[in-house]
């Protein structure tokens, strides 16, 4: 379990690579890597290829970093199990999922 | 066998011949001798007869015809029968005559006679007196002596004196008056006293030779033959009960008996050499076979004979026997801790110890990794890596390593160059072939699943079943296995049909490859359950993560829908609830999986819960959990009980 993020940013493009599970223990991580976020970045892409599990409080966060982002949040690389929580949720109506 | 003293001894037969032998030449030489006596003591009077014959005539030329046989009174013929008299005494016979015969032969004229006996001399001064006839008839030895032939050979004839010889010589009168016959009288007795005196010297010096002679034979026979014959017999008797001999036979000599003494000697000693090489062949081969039954035994330490495991949903049968002492295959059972078996079956190339050190290789690794990874084909790929790597001889073994799920009837395998596995009822699998293990790196295993429905029987087999051979050389063969298994109702009935078919097929061939069977047969599908009491921590997840992962039995879709429900109610509980602890309790079947999480927080029945409706805005501060364990789940139940929230969540496999 635990979950790593790893963060490269392009011009006023920030790319979160995501890789592990994104759970109670790791929401906190997001949370924080949001935080660092300063008002250069304009774009916030979340690559989820790596992440194998999602939970509420993944969610959670997820949701946090849309309305940070003002919506300007993409995701890609979506696994199906990852994908089907969102879809659960209700989320993929709303979100950017690719 | 020691045999005592012949029956016969050759000295006894040989003593019994000689004397025969010499007694018949004893008696011959006797016989010759008598004849030869006879003859001589014949030639003996006869020659005295010539001499009292000679000495007559020299009487004769001393005077005349009328002088001396004018009357039987005159001194002259007196003095003339005296001389007789005394030739007779001289020459130690009877009698003597003299006498004319007629012209016709018909009668005897006497002339003169004298006896050495005096009764006797008597008689014939008064009847063989001076002009006495006598008309016996005239013998042919009388003629032949009036002819000058005088026989050696006397003419016998009785009187009332006894039984006489007589030989005749001729004799010329004085004044022409023609030829008298001198006769000389041999008494029988005395006769023959001679003779017999004579042969009895004779026949005492010669049986006295011969008996000294056969002696001395049989002596000889005795020290140069029989003593060294009976040493070497003795010698023989004495190596045959040791085994070696105590000292060399000491027959110094240039004959038969010393060519077999020679021969016995250099016969022991290459005889002994040959049983020392013997002894130590055999020492060896005791130290080897004493290794190689420590080695057997620590082979059936690990791979008995036979075992028999029952456990919950299955029932598996392996048995082994080996060709050799030790062998190459082997099998393995192990009850894995979450109530799974695993199952190996494997042929080692080659036999015996090599194959037996090779076996324990792989054999140790395919435990180890089965054990710890569950994975047949991970097993299978990491021992053959091990081996490969460093593999000499080229060794290798086929194998087949299964894992079997009694929840699920899921039989994962992996076939490394084995024999396909048979399924009673519906025949052989050709399960992925795989390579055998120890040739290259990275072989490539995978695995296999086949489910394994109650009443189903797998059997795995090394070649040595197929191949086993009839004094025919036929080979088992699979059509055969097929017909072993027909009617068979467990694991052990499926491996006992086998190896008794087998058996009864090879019949008296020498069994020559290892047997090596392993047999499981599913029985009704176990449920697997687990429990666990943990604090309300993020951390105690992990635990309960690890073994759903087991309880889905690679499943990804329904572990990621159970891990999530879990997680949503265990998330709820920690966040909110204010419980000390969460108990978790999993109950895996064939068909559903049912997750117990009892808490002692304050009583919150997430069901009943109206926060499902919030818009996206509020999401970022939760509601969405009960939702998602709501959809994860098949069915979901919640119950205040014993003073804990218990949500039973049932998911379909």
């Amino acid at each position: 379990m635990g979950m790593t993020i790893a963060t490269t940013t392009n011009d006023t493009i920030t790319t979160f690579a995501l890789d592990g599970w994104l759970d109670t223990t790791g929401a906190p991580q997001l949370a924080e890597a949001l935080n660092k976020l300063d008002e250069s970045c304009t774009e916030l892409v979340l690559d989820l290829e790596n992440l194998e599990y999602i939970s509420s409080a993944g969610l959670r966060q997820v949701v946090s970093a849309y309305k940070k982002m003002k919506g300007n949040v993409a995701m890609r690389n979506v696994r199906p199990e990852v994908k089907q929580v969102f879809h659960m949720a209700g989320l993929d109506k709303r979100l950017n999922i690719s | 066998m020691a045999r005592g003293k012949p029956h016969r001894s050759i000295l006894t037969s040989f003593a019994i011949r000689t004397m025969l032998a010499f007694l018949v030449a004893g008696t011959l030489s006797v016989l010759f001798a008598y004849a030869r006596s006879i003859i001589s003591f014949n030639d003996y009077w006869s020659m005295t007869t010539e001499q009292i014959a000679v000495q007559l005539d020299d009487v004769f030329q001393a005077g005349t015809y009328d002088e001396l046989f004018s009357s039987s009174d005159s001194t002259t013929y007196k003095k003339f029968r005296k001389a007789l008299k005394d030739l007779v005494v001289f020459y130690d016979v009877d009698c003597g005559y003299l006498y004319t015969i007629n012209p016709e032969r018909t009668q005897r004229t006497f002339l003169l006679s004298a006896s050495s006996n005096e009764q006797e001399d008597v008689f014939l001064r008064s009847e063989r007196n001076l002009g006495a006839v006598s008309t016996t008839p005239i013998n042919s030895a009388e003629l032949l002596a009036l002819a000058g032939n005088g026989s050696n050979w006397p003419e016998s004839s009785d009187s009332e004196f006894g039984k006489h010889f007589s030989w005749y010589r001729r004799v010329e009168l004085p004044d022409n008056k023609g030829y008298a016959i001198i006769g000389v009288d041999q008494d029988a007795l005395v006769y023959y006293s001679f003779i017999d005196e004579d042969i009895w010297r004779f026949a005492t010096i010669i049986y006295l030779f011969l008996v000294c002679t056969a002696a001395a034979e049989i002596i000889l026979l005795k020290r140069n033959v029989v003593k060294p014959i009976q040493e070497v017999t003795s010698h023989m008797r004495a190596f045959a009960v040791d085994g070696f001999a105590k000292d060399r036979l000491r027959i110094n000599r240039r004959d038969e008996i010393g060519e077999i003494a020679l021969t016995f000697n250099q016969m022991t000693m290459d005889i002994e050499q040959s049983v020392r090489r013997i002894e130590e062949m055999t020492e060896e081969r005791v130290a080897t076979l004493t290794e190689l039954q420590v080695a057997k035994r620590i082979q059936q330490g690990q791979v008995p004979a036979s075992k028999h495991v029952e456990g919950m949903g299955y029932e598996v049968y392996a048995s082994t026997r080996t060709a050799r002492i030790v062998g190459g295959d082997f099998y393995d059972v192990m009850e894995l801790e979450d109530g799974k078996i695993a199952l190996v079956n494997a042929d080692v190339s080659g036999k015996g110890i090599s194959a037996a050190l090779f076996m324990f290789m792989i054999m140790t690794l395919l435990r180890e990794k089965l054990e710890k990874k569950k994975d047949p084909a991970l097993a299978l790929n990491e021992a053959n890596d091990v081996v490969a790597r460093n593999n000499p001889e080229n060794m290798f073994a086929t194998a087949i390593a299964a894992v079997f799920d009694p929840v699920t009837g899921i039989l994962t395998f992996a076939n490394a160059g084995h024999m396909p596995p048979l399924v009673v009822g519906s025949g052989f699998i050709q399960p992925d072939p795989g390579i055998a293990l120890g040739f290259f790196e990275d072989a490539g295993i995978v695995n296999e699943t086949l489910v394994l429905n109650p009443g189903d029987c797998i059997v795995f087999y090394t070649d040595g079943v197929t191949e086993a051979n009839n004094p025919q050389h036929q080979f088992f063969g699979e059509e055969r296995l097929l017909q072993a298994v027909e009617n068979v109702h467990s694991a052990q009935d499926a491996i006992e049909a086998i190896v008794s078919a087998v058996d009864a097929f090879t019949g008296e061939a020498e069994q020559f490859d290892d047997l090596t069977l392993v047999s499981l047969f599913a029985l009704e599908r176990s449920e697997r359950v687990w429990k666990a009491t943990v604090e309300p921590q993020p951390a105690a997840l992990a635990e309960a993560r690890q073994k759903l992962e087991e309880f889905c039995g690679g499943d990804n879709e329904l572990f990621n829908r159970v891990m999530l429900a879990c997680d949503e109610g265990f998330t709820n509980v920690m966040s909110y609830s204010g419980a000390t602890f969460t108990e978790f309790e999993f109950t895996r079947t064939d068909s559903q999986l049912v997750v117990r999480m009892a808490d002692d927080g304050m009583p919150f029945d997430p069901l009943t819960y109206e926060g499902g409706n919030l818009e996206f805005e509020d999401l970022e501060f939760g509601g969405m959990g009960i939702s998602l364990i709501k959809q994860s789940c098949d069915e979901v139940a919640y119950a205040h009980d014993d003073g804990k929230n218990v949500l039973k969540m049932t998911f379909f496999v």
